[in-house]
């Protein structure tokens, strides 16, 4: 390990990076601060693709787009809180086409299903979505729709691809410099905790706003 | 086994009955056609599988088996020392030899396939199609590489389930095959209703009475490894008949009924029947945790593993010594933020930015100072009683761990696994401490390979060695007189150079004492007098001395 990660640097490093964005360029939209890791001895070929997700303190993306993959009474309750969703009627329109399917997996940034349809996704839609890694998250009729939509929200999903590199979204700059430290730390932690030799396999840790610059955190 | 079964000869005639109809196709796919045979032989040559992991691991063998010979060599000998050696060198061997057929699942050219699902369409559509052209070898080398795809990829070909089932007959040639490119293609996001039927024929056919124990192992092994990956496509009834099958006296049919009866311990145990349950699934389902539905492969976690233990941990230490262990220069930057006072002696409910318990707050600055005495109480209660095993810690969320902390927090992991099997918490206790173990020791991912790969072995079970027949047992026979002599007489001829019959004083000296006692020169020498074996002794002693030189 090269250097030590202290709490105090990073939040510096997160006051820093707030100040910027909120300084003089201000941009205007919301900016996104991501959290972008580097991995070091590791060899995605052969070890295990590790893959985790963790709820965060605080919503990092208050602004994602869900749709529910609903049934009858899932729509009723989807409308009153202005939930996009679509029917079964509307999956079986998309006919397995896979290009619609792919559409349909851009256009939004997650999606819930109810329980009672989430057994025919695959079958209706192929394996499109959880090839996206967005793979409906089950809701039943329950539990409160907009409770959960908050947790698939705050959810972030560390996920190894082909790549040594990953990268999530964390925060905004809208939060305060506690919330973010909050989210970063415990996405720091967690993703330690995934990897097969915890600090040995992090080369690099960057945190950046979605027009900032990166500022290294280790 | 897609890698296995390049080399085998593949005989079927619509390579040529393609190539006749199409000359375009086959010009196009001339590249194609090089680039899979460099690939092959790269692959047949060793070039693309780099065994770099396993050579250490193979050294740190060799070396023991050497410090073991030497010892051998140098320390008492004993029979039972003699005993070990052997055992241990045998089991030496055989473990090389595992390592040896073991094949990586992740070979990249099936990771690096372009568009997985269209490819596994149309390899489906080729078996499908053409189905009574090909020959059983060549059609069980499309399922290897159908299901290897579909598994890794998770993919939809849904037609492959049902293409599948007419060859699940235990009379079918080469079944155990079969049966594992199934269980291969069958994964967490396989429609549960496409893999009811097949496990249905597969209990019908396999699974009863009339069929050799063998077949029912096999099924019920079948059985067990498609609900590994896609429990939810099992049916109620269907799994406590078969679960029944424990109770048969087949060592592989028992086994493979409790290793199903287990994964539905683990899995599902409200499927199963409330005395069979066991004691930790039905105390579980007590508490009320639930089987993660479909699709859903895990849940998110709000935390790491076991950190409630390691902030409970470090706060005895914290108690001890009055100070905060290793990290005094990162709490020195800590002194300006409020939530770090709290942090340390903070209880899991004050911290509750999930509202797991029953307080629904959410903010993450909290606890007043002045609830900080009753928050002590509450903790110094908490050390007392059990820890709960769903408290969130709020460790993940102030500190940063460091690699000190991930030590720690898996050292006390693996107690808490050894005091769970101590305190007779089941195999999956036991499993969970063993994968600790494993995870400590060894770098690869034992458990995600067992579940990606299925052979045949993993289908059949443990078998019983079958009766050698005659052949087998003339051949073993001749196997050990092999570099040996013919046991039997060593009178005579075999002993010496020249061949030659045995002498008369040979003769004379194996005669049987039977024969001798009655004869004439024994009885006399007994019924000499006294003086007269005097004489002779005499005369013996004399005789002896003046030959001595």
């Amino acid at each position: 390990m090269s250097s030590k990660l202290s709490v105090a640097s990073v939040r510096g490093s997160i006051k820093e990076l707030l100040a910027e964005s909120q300084g003089e360029k201000r941009r205007n939209f919301v900016e996104t601060i991501e959290l972008q890791i580097g991995l070091k001895n590791y060899d995605p070929q052969r070890d295990k693709r590790f893959s985790g997700t963790v709820k965060l303190p605080n919503v990092p993306r208050p602004r994602m787009s869900i749709c529910i993959l609903a049934d009858a009474a899932d729509i009723d309750r989807a409308k009153q809180i202005d939930l996009e969703y679509m029917s079964v009627d509307d999956l079986k329109k998309l006919n397995k086409n896979k290009k619609l399917v792919k559409k349909l997996a851009k256009k939004y940034d997650a999606f819930m299903a109810s329980e009672t349809l989430i057994k025919q996704i695959p079958r209706l839609l192929g394996p499109g979505l959880s090839k996206a890694g967005k793979f409906p998250t089950p809701v039943s009729h329950g539990e409160d729709l907009a409770n959960k939509l908050n947790e698939v929200r705050s959810t972030i999903k560390f996920q190894l691809k082909k790549v040594l590199c990953l990268g999530v979204a964390v925060g905004h700059i809208q939060m305060t410099d506690d919330q973010v430290l909050a989210n970063v730390m415990l996405s720091i932690n967690f993703l330690v905790s995934l990897l097969k030799k915890n600090w040995q396999n992090v080369k690099s840790l960057h945190i950046k706003s979605t027009m900032g610059k990166p500022i290294r955190l280790f | 086994m897609v890698e296995r079964g390049m080399d085998a000869d593949v005989v079927g005639d619509k390579g040529k009955a393609r190539s006749a109809g199409d000359e375009g196709s086959v010009k196009n796919g001339e590249e194609a056609v090089w680039a899979v045979i460099v690939t092959k032989e790269l692959w047949t040559k060793g070039i693309c599988d780099d065994d770099a992991e396993d050579s250490d691991d193979e050294d740190d063998n060799a070396m023991d088996i050497k410090a073991l010979i030497h010892k051998r060599a140098v320390k008492q000998k004993t029979r039972s020392g003699d005993n070990k050696m052997r055992k241990t060198i045998k089991s030496d061997k055989k473990k090389k030899k595992r390592k040896a057929s073991e094949i990586s699942t992740n070979f990249p050219a099936l990771q690096l396939l372009h568009d997985p699902q269209s490819f596994s369409e149309k390899l489906y559509d080729i078996l499908n199609r053409y189905d009574k052209r090909f020959s059983l070898d060549h059609k069980i080398l499309i399922m290897q590489l159908l299901s290897r795809a579909v598994g890794a990829h998770k993919l939809t070909v849904l037609g492959f389930y049902t293409y599948v089932m007419k060859y699940l007959t235990y009379h079918q040639l080469r079944v155990p095959s079969i049966l594992a490119c199934l269980v291969q293609s069958i994964h967490d996001f396989t429609p549960p209703d496409a893999v009811t039927p097949v496990i249905r024929k597969l209990a019908q056919e396999f699974i009863h009475p009339g069929v050799g124990s063998e077949v029912i192992a096999a099924g019920l092994n079948s059985v067990r490894e498609i609900c590994r990956r896609q429990p939810w496509a099992m049916e109620e009834d269907l799994l406590n008949d078969l679960i029944e099958y424990r109770k048969s006296r087949d060592k592989a049919v028992t086994r493979g009924a409790r290793g199903l009866l287990q994964l539905f311990r683990d899995v599902n145990p409200g499927m199963l029947k409330r005395r069979e349950r066991g004691k930790t699934a039905s105390m579980d389902m007590a508490q009320g945790r639930q089987p993660a539905p479909f699709g859903h492969g895990e849940h998110a976690a709000v935390d790491i593993e076991g950190l409630a233990m390691l902030e409970d941990h470090l706060k005895a230490l914290r108690e001890e010594e009055g100070v905060v262990s290793g990290d005094e220069n990162e709490s020195d930057g800590w002194d300006g933020w409020d939530v770090e006072s709290n942090s340390s002696d903070s209880s899991s409910d004050s911290g509750g930015w999930v509202d797991v318990e029953s307080d629904g707050d959410d903010n993450i600055v909290v606890s007043d100072s002045d609830d900080e005495a009753d928050a002590d109480a509450k903790a110094a209660k908490r050390a007392s009683v059990a820890p709960e095993p769903d408290r969130i810690s709020t460790l993940a969320t102030t500190k940063i761990l460091t690699p000190a902390d991930f030590a720690m927090l898996n050292d006390l992991r693996l107690k808490a696994a050894s005091k769970a099997v101590e305190a007779g918490g089941g195999t999956s206790a036991k499993r969970k401490l063993s994968e600790l173990q494993g995870a400590q020791k060894s770098s690869s991912s034992a458990a995600d390979e067992q579940t990606a790969v299925v052979g045949e072995e993993d289908i059949l079970g443990p078998r019983k060695k079958t009766k050698a027949d005659y052949e087998e047992r003339m051949a073993s026979i001749a196997k050990g007189r092999e570099g040996r002599e013919k046991f039997g007489s060593m009178k005579g001829k075999k002993n010496r150079e020249t061949v030659s019959s045995t002498t008369n004083r040979e003769k004379k000296r194996n005669k049987p004492i039977m024969m001798i006692m009655g004869s004439q020169g024994v009885r006399g020498k007994k019924k000499q007098s006294l003086r007269e074996k005097q004489r002779r002794l005499r005369a013996h002693i004399d005789k002896a001395k003046k030959s001595y030189h």
